[in-house]
């Protein structure tokens, strides 16, 4: 259960800082750096946290599986390439973290078209994990938030009803 | 938890490693723009938004919000058309 929690709200944190740092405008480009290259350890502690799955459908990744985990393996090792190569353009047109370390960064259009593109690429991507996680998810949710919610709330205690007389009674009146 | 922590060195590392490799394979060493063989657009860039958001700002968010929805939509409803039904039982 501890796990379960730690597991659903690490990923409710990265999937709103995601989208959050799809805005640079709306954070500020200070804020968008140093939040994303922050969120990066968040990610990893992620892949950490699914470490057995990563392990056990790569062993069995070539043998008789789900097409599901097969598809979901997939997109989850694209994910990582893709996540890499936006921190990496980010890193290189980076304005506010690289030159705080002293580190030389190019203002190129180039790169920012890869950084554009991968973090376009890396928002359908996480849509994909996503809807391939939607029965984890919207059971979670039920379990964490929705059922803790019910019992909150009064219990309304119903008057037992009579029962219907079975036919054979009824007959024998 | 030394265990995880092994890993998580190990998962930084290689994706350290994947970044500069990308890196280095499209921009050698102490040159300013890409290597040979890859288009460099040339000029500066500034920053855009991220994704397919509708406008700026924090309704922006709502936007790529909504792609995420739809494409869950579109998976779910292929899976469910494409899971196993349990068959009926019919009895003669």
């Amino acid at each position: 259960m501890k796990s379960l929690k730690t597991n659903f709200w690490l990923d409710a944190f990265i999937f709103a800082g995601f989208l959050a740092a799809l805005q640079p405008r709306l954070t500020g480009i200070a804020i968008h750096e140093w939040f994303t290259l922050a969120a990066t350890a968040t990610l990893v502690l992620h892949i950490v946290l699914h470490w057995d799955w990563a392990v056990g459908i790569t062993k069995k990744f070539f043998s008789n599986l789900f097409h599901v985990s097969r598809l979901s393996y997939l997109v989850d090792a694209l994910l990582f390439v893709v996540f890499t190569v936006v921190i990496t353009s980010g890193l290189v047109i980076s304005r506010v973290v690289m030159p705080t370390f002293g580190l030389q960064t190019f203002s190129s259009r180039s790169w920012l078209e890869i950084h554009n593109a991968s973090s376009n690429l890396t928002l359908l991507l996480v849509a994909l994990h996503f809807a391939l996680h939607w029965s984890w998810v919207k059971n979670t949710f039920n379990r964490l938030i929705l059922e803790p919610f019910k019992r909150l709330l009064p219990q309304t205690q119903s008057q037992p009803q009579a029962l219907p007389m079975p036919m054979k009674n009824i007959k024998a009146l | 938890m030394f265990k995880n922590i092994f890993r998580f060195l190990i998962i930084t590392l290689i994706a350290i490693a994947l970044g500069l490799g990308i890196y280095y394979l499209l921009q050698p060493s102490s040159a300013a723009t890409f290597g040979s063989g890859f288009r460099d657009f040339g000029g500066e860039g500034g920053f855009r938004e991220g994704g397919f958001n509708l406008t700026r700002g924090l309704f922006g968010v709502t936007g790529n919000l909504m792609l995420v929805a739809i494409i869950t939509v579109i998976v779910v409803s292929i899976q469910r058309l494409f899971s196993r039904k349990p068959e009926p039982i019919t009895t003669h």
